[in-house]
């Protein structure tokens, strides 16, 4: 079980956390397609801070002596996933950025040559 | 019968040196040259404006292959049946473009690449070692022999432009994956060696980290297979 102040931590940070992001949304400053997994992550930092059984069965599960070890383990693979969606946005991004600029200059030389 | 029409594209960053003589004798082929001026920095696009050469600037400068790109898509635009692509440094002769358009009009290959390989021309040990070990893939992968896939000299018929064209291809340096990816479409291809003048100036092949062109060179082609059986 952890200890009451460690709970009380946890929960602040992670309230801290979900404003930052409503605040980013507000601002504009973050898509809100991207803000989905962020808020995931913060529910379910919550629901383990407030039911650690949980974490203790996942790991008696799936094999691990120590659920500490299953946390972690879980939260760097949600974290990879994480960082795979931006990569997989970025190379989107890359894609209509090129095309963007074929398409402007071949445009550009086509408005030129009627001059 | 309607005569077919050739466009003649040279990409060109920072060229102010070649780009002039290069698209004089390009004109004497074929009426319709189109350079590709990359955002360079130097003299390129007054020299371009100042002779009115048919170019396009791009508005921000693109990797190799985007740039090739963009006069392929112009060319499927503005319905263009064969293209012929030329380095803008001078390291390739021109008048070899007629020979291999001769090769491509008689319809039996659909890209024709000028080879270095067979030439005299020397090449970085590593490029010479990465070039013979694509060629084995493309060889293993297709059955075909081609030395020099990386070759910037080539001439094709509009099959291959609508392949060039497209979202797949790669916009940083095109290679051997693109020559499979071609032959996988049942396209024809077909090597002619000639002699190229050295090229003293920084290549654009010399950016490439040794072991980054190898693995990526090794991932385009598995990616590149993986696509056509997928089609099939």
């Amino acid at each position: 079980m952890i200890n009451i102040k460690l709970r009380m931590l946890s929960i602040l940070v992670t309230f801290i956390f979900i404003s930052l992001i409503i605040f980013l949304l507000k601002k504009g400053k973050l898509k809100e397609n991207f803000s989905l997994i962020w808020i995931i992550f913060s529910f379910l930092t919550i629901i383990i801070t407030l039911n650690f059984d949980f974490i203790k069965g996942v790991a008696k599960i799936t094999g691990f002596d120590d659920p500490n070890n299953a946390l972690f383990f879980f939260s760097i693979i949600l974290i990879i996933l994480s960082i795979l969606i931006v990569s997989i946005e970025i190379s989107d991004l890359h894609k209509k950025v090129k095309n963007l600029i074929q398409e402007v200059s071949i445009l550009k030389n086509q408005k030129d040559k009627k001059k | 019968m309607k005569k077919s029409k050739l466009l003649i594209i040279i990409p060109a960053y920072n060229e102010e040196k070649s780009i002039k003589q290069v698209v004089t004798q390009c004109k004497r082929i074929s009426s319709h040259v189109l350079v590709i001026n990359d955002a360079s920095t130097d003299k390129t696009e007054i020299i371009l404006k100042k002779n009115k050469v048919n170019h396009i600037n791009l508005i921000n400068k693109l990797q190799y292959g985007a740039v090739i790109q963009t006069g392929f898509k112009y060319a499927l635009y503005n319905k263009y049946d064969y293209v012929a692509l030329i380095d803008g440094d001078g390291q390739h002769d021109p008048t070899y473009i007629n020979r291999m358009l001769q090769l491509v009009k008689k319809g039996k290959v659909d890209l024709v690449i000028g080879s270095r390989y067979k030439s005299n021309y020397r090449m970085p040990f590593f490029r010479k070692l990465g070039s013979f070990i694509f060629s084995l893939f493309i060889r293993l992968i297709t059955r075909e022999v081609v030395h020099d896939p990386t070759s910037g000299y080539q001439v094709f018929n509009r099959k291959v432009i609508e392949i060039y064209a497209d979202d797949l291809y790669p916009t940083d340096y095109p290679d051997a994956d693109v020559i499979i990816s071609l032959i996988l479409n049942n396209c024809k291809v077909q090597e002619l060696s000639m002699n190229m003048k050295e090229n003293k100036e920084k290549s654009m092949h010399n950016f490439f980290n040794s072991f980054y062109y190898i693995y990526k060179m090794s991932i385009s082609i598995i990616i590149t297979i993986l696509r056509s059986k997928q089609k099939k």
